[in-house]
């Protein structure tokens, strides 16, 4: 056991999956926006 | 304008962010208390930092329309308020999943949470406001000003740990957090930086196309 909290490692994997996704996600429709707004 | 120059700071962002989620999934200890669920706030700090930088890039850009009324600031507002919804919710989104395992709840009314969650709703709806507003002086006019109102809601959230009795830890310092928790915490603030900075400049441009297209005159053909 680590710590008080044990385990808890579907949430870290969670909150980095969710972290990729908002950011990259939002950053590619930034560039493809920005494409076809030319 | 090209976007090789933005584009190439998104591939060395994603570089620091992959090397700093590798330290603090794989290297970094688990933390005495919060076990391994503290490797979650290797992405909820330096997103919490650059949520901030990002709202007063905001204030900076509105008050600067405000002022002189270019353009360019109308531009770059328009990026930095979507750029602040996009991070204000991944932000609650994580702080929900790491007080799940920790405090036992997805959500708490702490004073923390709840001006975050105010912060968001007030940036929702000035991204609504410019959404809404057809007259582009109008929308560019009302909206900073509203981005200067919603501002007023950061510094708020940043002092409310110790304003008031909150669930959530106050700012840690550099002596109370140990150099293998900084370095997962600092790689990734840069390399998020890079990423969300590269697509400000690349947003900005869009909205300054969208604006040209908005109040260019019709083509003679169109018109015939």
């Amino acid at each position: 056991m680590n710590g008080v909290v044990s385990g808890g490692w579907a949430y870290v994997w969670a909150a980095y999956i969710v972290s990729a996704l908002a950011i990259f996600g939002y950053a590619a429709r930034a560039f493809v926006q920005n494409r076809s707004a030319r | 304008m090209s976007n090789r120059i933005p584009a190439a700071f998104v591939v060395i962002g994603a570089l620091l962010l992959l090397a700093g989620s590798y330290y603090g999934l794989a290297i970094s200890p688990p933390e005495e208390h919060m076990g391994d669920v503290q490797r979650i706030l290797y992405v909820h700090v330096p997103t919490a930092w650059t949520a901030m930088l990002v709202l007063t890039w905001s204030f900076i850009c509105a008050v600067a329309f405000l002022i002189g009324g270019k353009w360019k600031w109308d531009h770059r507002l328009d990026a930095a308020i979507e750029m602040a919804v996009v991070l204000c919710l991944l932000l609650s989104i994580q702080g929900a999943i790491w007080a799940k395992p920790t405090w036992g709840v997805w959500w708490d009314w702490d004073p923390r949470l709840t001006t975050v969650a105010v912060l968001l709703t007030a940036f929702i709806g000035i991204a609504a406001l410019r959404h809404f507003v057809e007259d582009p002086m109008k929308r560019a006019t009302w909206s900073a000003v509203a981005t200067v109102i919603g501002y007023v809601d950061v510094p708020i959230v940043y002092m409310s740990v110790r304003w008031w009795n909150s669930l959530h830890q106050k700012q840690s310092t550099f002596s109370s957090v140990s150099r293998e928790f900084l370095i997962p915490w600092f790689t990734n603030f840069a390399g998020l930086l890079l990423v969300v900075g590269a697509v400000l400049v690349v947003r900005a441009r869009t909205a300054s196309l969208r604006l040209e297209q908005e109040i260019a005159p019709p083509l003679l053909e169109e018109v015939a």
